[in-house]
């Protein structure tokens, strides 16, 4: 059981990091003050959606290997 | 270490003319994130169901069968996840810049589209906006298009779309108006 939560959570992580890395490529060679910025949502920087995903990250390796953990 | 750094006075990317100088740049309305926050609502609420139903409700008592079960529903999960996450993700790398000079629509995806689409303001003949149905009403949203000779720039889901076309307006004339005067 513990071999297959890790591997899940391996999958997980590596799902999260591939796809900010991904979008920090493309992102990364342009850049927003957000003085200028006149669009609907403007809470997310880069900086903060890195924690969006950090939280997002965490909270999907919770809400999949408990329930995994408890009904295995 | 991943470092954030910007200019704090201007705005930097690929295309862009050293001379220009930005106005504000935009993305599209978050209604756009609309659907794909529904679709992975539904895809949770199913497998939430899936879960009671098979594992809690029907028990099934055979012990690789359940584990199967289990594993095809996480992956699903996931599989959802990840899908909302890419489609916010392509939210954030579609983007419109308005300078002094062009407009520049830079459209992005995580892998397949790198898409840069600019248009001269003093090239421009028309400005259109338009918001059909209720939503876009009420949500202040619609369709920018920008028309030069050759060229027809659509600017969808474009949030409050009557400032922005008022903006461009304004940039556009005190462009043309600038450049009447310095010709000598």
């Amino acid at each position: 059981m513990i071999t297959t939560l890790i591997c899940i959570g391996i999958l997980i992580l590596v799902g999260e990091v591939c796809l900010w890395r991904l979008f920090y490529t493309k992102i990364v060679d342009m850049h927003f003050p957000p003085s200028l910025d006149c669009s609907s949502i403007r809470f997310f920087s880069i900086r903060r959606m890195h924690i969006a995903v950090i939280v997002h990250a965490v909270l999907l390796l919770i809400s999949t290997l408990f329930p995994l953990w408890l009904l295995w | 270490m991943v470092k954030y750094t910007h200019a704090p006075a201007d705005i930097v990317f690929l295309g862009k003319d050293p001379e220009e100088r930005c106005h504000f740049y935009f993305r599209q309305h978050w209604i756009r994130l609309f659907w794909p926050l529904i679709r992975v609502i539904a895809w949770s609420a199913f497998v939430g169901m899936a879960l009671w139903l098979f594992v809690g409700i029907f028990g099934i008592q055979d012990a690789s069968l359940r584990r199967i079960t289990l594993i095809f529903l996480a992956m699903t999960w996931l599989l959802a996840h990840f899908l909302f996450l890419t489609s916010v993700y392509r939210h954030f790398l579609y983007i419109v810049v308005v300078t002094d000079q062009r407009v520049h629509r830079i459209k992005r995806t995580l892998v397949t589209h790198n898409d840069h689409q600019t248009i001269g303001l003093q090239m421009l003949q028309d400005i259109y906006k338009s918001q059909h149905g209720l939503v876009q009403n009420l949500l202040g949203f619609g369709t920018l298009t920008l028309e030069a000779q050759e060229t027809v720039l659509k600017i969808h889901f474009t949030p409050r779309i009557a400032e922005k076309y008022e903006r461009i307006l304004h940039i556009k004339e005190v462009e043309r108006s600038r450049n009447k005067h310095n010709v000598p």
